[in-house]
């Protein structure tokens, strides 16, 4: 029963809790279970809070056993990643610099699901400050995660434990932040869904800054639908995030099945790369096409403004510079306590020129402009997110390949709502993906997109053997 | 990465630099990779184009929201 419990989806696990055929305490001891048979070897989490999601399952129990269900999302186990405060809970990013740090207060995304009823399972694992492109030098605080498809292969970050969790079961669904692709990158790696909704669509109220102008936090799930359901739990305005928009919130679940007929879908086939995309996900992405078009979706070609290396460049810059003004009395103070990756970051950031910060942004203005022009003139864009599949984590060059050979970057410059999914898997047995991206605030025809090819394919049936 | 020709930062460039900025807990190898730092983001820098127009502003406030929207940055 624990592992059915476990491989359950949110949305099946929900529909379980509402008809009480299962209770929220036998859904986390569930999950507690899987943590300790499992994490060892996974390691997703950097923190395990067994008593307090024991404690907010019995509360949730009694509510849902007195008919006060508050929504899908009610007795539902999850985690976030460890950039993410929770009050009175150890948040300390994977860095020796916040080994003591107990925040007295919540991010905006716990206090909403909080109100959900969502049970909060720990603190999941992440490279240094939530940041990173893969140089793994294993000297943070606590080891990384690996990917739970195929042991000691790199998972993709720098959500990583998010990403490791949520396939192993040992989380239904997770938070994760993305500033260049760090929720898309671990969900492409570990055959998730990855969402980084629009910029300034949910609060980042609450979390340890990356890069203000490029950090975007969203939800990693099993199933399309858990996606929809979690956005719907943490979208919206908030005055504390001077990014966020004050941008109606849809109802992401209720047009999910709308199907594609009609739709008008831009494909990227023109896109540059050190090493050639591996012929298991270019196989994915015109699979996904054909799914599309037998549904009646239109296909037609589009290119994005480039080239791809000028995407990387500005991020540096910008990214950098950022993250040295958010963390440089840190670094000052503790840098000798600091990862080698993080540290590098920093001086990168510390060295950059304000000259040089100000010029990647004007230009980034420009090409957001050009990007938008292009998605805007199709209603969802198919391309991939990475281009290859995960890689051995012990072979520092295809992990760096991993990492750079992505299409994420160009979505954080841009802002527009992007959308990491499983196509799929490669004859090694690693998850394949691609990546839909939408217009502005349109998350919900992203997921319906994604989930009409997924619905088609049912590849989310496939879980990996632990 | 390695330096090109055209961006010289010597160990002494960026010892000075790690004195400028209070690291004093910099080694020889913090240094060595300091050195490397500056080089690798003066050669970003040199890459992104310049915008003559005074009317493109940087993105202090990154923002997508309809002009309307009071969150507009």
């Amino acid at each position: 029963m624990t592992s059915e419990l476990t491989h359950l989806s949110v949305t099946q696990a929900s529909e379980l809790l509402q008809a009480r055929k299962v209770s929220p305490v036998e859904l986390t001891d569930a999950l507690l279970a899987q943590i300790e048979r499992v994490d060892g070897s996974i390691k997703s989490y950097l923190l395990v809070d067994a008593d307090g999601a024991r404690a907010k399952a019995k509360a949730a129990e009694a509510e849902i056993m007195a008919g006060r269900r508050r929504g899908p999302l009610h007795g539902i186990p999850y985690g976030v990643k460890d950039t993410i405060y929770t009050k009175g809970l150890r948040t300390c990013a994977n860095s020796r610099v916040f080994l003591d740090f107990v925040p007295d207060h919540d991010a905006a995304m716990i206090e909403k699901l909080d109100a959900a009823g969502a049970i909060l399972l720990g603190k999941l694992n992440t490279w240094e400050y939530g940041t990173g492109i893969g140089q793994v030098y294993n000297d943070a605080a606590f080891p990384h995660s690996t990917n739970p498809w195929r042991d000691g292969y790199f998972t993709g970050g720098s959500s990583t434990g998010s990403g490791a969790a949520v396939a192993a079961g040992t989380a239904m669904f997770a938070l994760g932040a993305d500033t260049g692709g760090s929720i898309r990158a671990p969900a492409a790696g570990c055959g998730l869904q990855g969402l980084k909704p629009t910029y300034g669509r949910v609060s980042r109220h609450g979390i340890l800054p990356n890069c203000w102008s490029l950090d975007v936090v969203g939800p990693m799930t099993w199933m399309v639908a858990d996606c929809a359901h979690v956005l719907q739990a943490i979208a919206g305005f908030d005055a504390r995030d001077p990014g966020s928009a004050d941008v109606a919130v849809p109802n992401y679940p209720e047009h999910l099945a709308d199907g594609v007929a009609g739709l008008t879908i831009g494909i990227v086939r023109d896109i540059e790369h050190t090493v050639p995309i591996d012929p298991a996900n270019a196989a994915g992405i015109e699979d996904v096409a054909a799914v599309l078009a037998s549904a009646g979706a239109r296909l037609v070609d589009v290119s994005l403004p480039g080239p791809l290396t000028i995407y990387r460049q500005i991020t540096v810059l910008i990214s950098g510079s950022e993250r040295a003004s958010a963390h440089e009395r840190d670094f000052i103070a503790h840098g000798d306590k600091m990862g080698r990756e993080f540290r590098e970051s920093m001086m990168t950031g510390l060295a950059a020129r304000a000259v040089d910060y100000l010029a990647a942004q004007r230009r980034r203005r420009e090409l957001a402009s050009a990007i938008d022009a292009v998605v805007s003139g199709v209603d969802a864009v198919l391309l991939p997110a990475m281009l290859h599949t995960a890689p051995p984590a012990s072979e520092a060059e295809k992990v760096r390949a991993f990492m750079l050979d992505a299409m994420t970057t160009t979505f954080n410059i841009s802002g527009h709502p992007a959308l990491a999914m499983r196509t799929g898997f490669d004859q090694d047995g690693l998850p394949t993906n691609a990546q839909i991206v939408g217009r502005y605030f349109d998350e919900a025809t992203v997921l319906r997109v994604a989930y009409a090819y997924e619905r088609a394919r049912k590849w989310h049936e496939r879980r990996p053997t632990l | 990465m390695s330096a090109e020709p055209d961006i010289a930062v010597s160990i002494a460039d960026a010892e000075a630099f790690a004195r400028r900025l209070g690291l004093t807990w910099a080694s020889t190898n913090d240094i060595a990779a300091l050195r490397e730092a500056m080089i690798s983001i003066a050669r970003a820098g040199q890459i992104v184009p310049r915008i003559a127009s005074k009317f493109t502003q940087p993105a202090f406030a990154f923002s997508v929201a309809p002009r309307s929207h009071k969150s507009e940055g």
